[in-house]
């Protein structure tokens, strides 16, 4: 990645204030206001007069009944997030349907697909797959990894990832790695397919007990989530 | 409730209570959809978005953060980035913005269609500071704050060249930025 100047900078501070740089551009750009104080503190006005046009848009009567529509998906969603279980699975594809048997089943196959790998050792027996949830810095499952052999390959999903990263500014179409991270925390970057070939399968040439986390990462450096599977 | 402010009714919503859901809702609505509906230019497409604006406020309240903006406009953040993304999807964006940002139809309109005299005082100087801008300042900040436009898509829209299409950027949120900050100092 490169290096950016202060006048480099600020070529393109507009652009990185209204969400628009991408890229190599936006990367540096991110790396430079982290060490930069004046850079940060002029990023942080052109922010705010950015978010000042967008306020100032009219208001438009909802349709009738909106409010109902909205709240009732919500109630939908956070029953679905109260059912989804914190650990492992080994598959998580049939939710919709009888999910709480499902989840049961799932966990336990996930412990014995562990099994296989971890104390498989790599004697012949992985063919099986592990499936770890995706989770965010703040511990939210978002999705999941799953890890399996022959080759060795990575399937992500995240079934909201529009809306994982359009809350915080950013959009599908930017660039995103997927950083494979073994037992001694050394990762290597592959790019991660475009958001139109969702759910994303990586292959690696490295041996399924080798690896230990993958995380899902944009030119910046930022975290959106990680799967862990030791 | 109807008192609470903005940060803590959005707490309430967090917790997907109805009732706060509710509140919630009601207190941001008409701004989502008008949103929604500018950048979407269809009323379906619209209510969608703003639909799934507020489910992606919902799941991601937890993590606001009110250093990093008020929560209308972190909430109007993603209403932007949702409609973008769906309108992306159809193929229509550049076509779509364009229209309304060489017209400049919704700015001559914005005053008469604010809804409250709270919304018309706050809107205000911005409309001040943005029709202060030469033209083609003020299309490219409307065409990249609300659209998402990137440089490289304006200037194909705008047929000038990038270098051009980037300074308007630059030149035009710079101005405003003083603009403003000259209002609050």
């Amino acid at each position: 990645m490169s290096t950016m100047s202060c006048a480099e900078f600020g070529n393109v501070a507009s652009e990185l204030a209204l969400g628009v740089l991408y890229g190599e551009e936006r990367a540096a750009a991110l790396t430079h206001v982290e060490t930069c104080r004046a850079c940060r503190q002029e990023l942080t006005l052109l922010t705010d007069a950015a978010d000042e046009v967008r306020l100032i848009v009219p208001g438009v009567e909802p349709p009738a009944g909106f409010e109902q529509r909205v709240v009732a998906r919500i109630a939908a969603a956070a029953t679905e997030r109260d059912v989804t279980p914190p650990t492992p699975l080994a598959s998580r594809r049939p939710r919709r349907l009888v999910r709480p048997l499902i989840a049961a089943a799932a966990a336990l196959l996930a412990f014995v697909a562990a099994s296989a790998f971890v104390l498989g050792g790599g004697s012949g027996e992985e063919t099986a797959s592990i499936t770890a949830p995706m989770r965010t810095n703040a511990g939210e499952v978002v999705g999941d990894a799953t890890l399996s052999a022959d080759p060795t390959a990575i399937r992500v999903e995240v079934p909201d990832w529009a809306g994982l990263v359009n809350t915080y500014g950013a959009t599908v179409d930017a660039t995103y790695w997927l950083a494979v991270e073994d037992g001694e925390g050394q990762r290597n970057l592959r790019r991660l397919p475009p958001a139109d070939e969702h759910p994303w399968t990586v292959e690696l040439d490295a041996a399924p007990s080798s690896v230990a986390a993958v995380s899902i990462v944009d030119n910046g450096g930022t975290v959106w989530c990680t799967a862990r599977f030791t | 409730m109807w008192d609470a402010s903005d940060e803590a009714l959005l707490a309430g919503f967090a917790t997907g209570d109805p009732d706060a859901a509710g509140a919630f809702v009601r207190r941001f609505q008409h701004r989502v959809i008008g949103l929604a509906s500018l950048i979407t230019h269809d009323a379906a497409d619209a209510e969608e978005v703003a639909q799934d604006a507020f489910v992606r406020a919902w799941r991601y309240a937890a993590s606001y953060d009110p250093r990093r903006g008020s929560v209308p406009s972190w909430l109007l953040g993603i209403v932007r980035n949702v409609a973008i993304d769906r309108v992306r999807v159809s193929g229509r964006r550049k076509e779509t913005a364009f229209d309304d940002v060489t017209t400049d139809r919704w700015l001559e309109h914005l005053p008469d269609t604010a809804e409250t005299i709270a919304d018309r005082d706050a809107a205000a100087p911005v409309l001040t500071a943005l029709r202060a801008l030469p033209a083609e300042q003020r299309e490219a900040l409307v065409a990249v704050t609300l659209y998402g436009l990137t440089a490289r898509e304006l200037s194909e829209a705008t047929h000038v060249p990038l270098g051009t299409a980037k300074t308007r950027i630059r030149l035009g949120l710079r101005r405003l930025r003083d603009h403003l900050g000259v209002r609050t100092a």
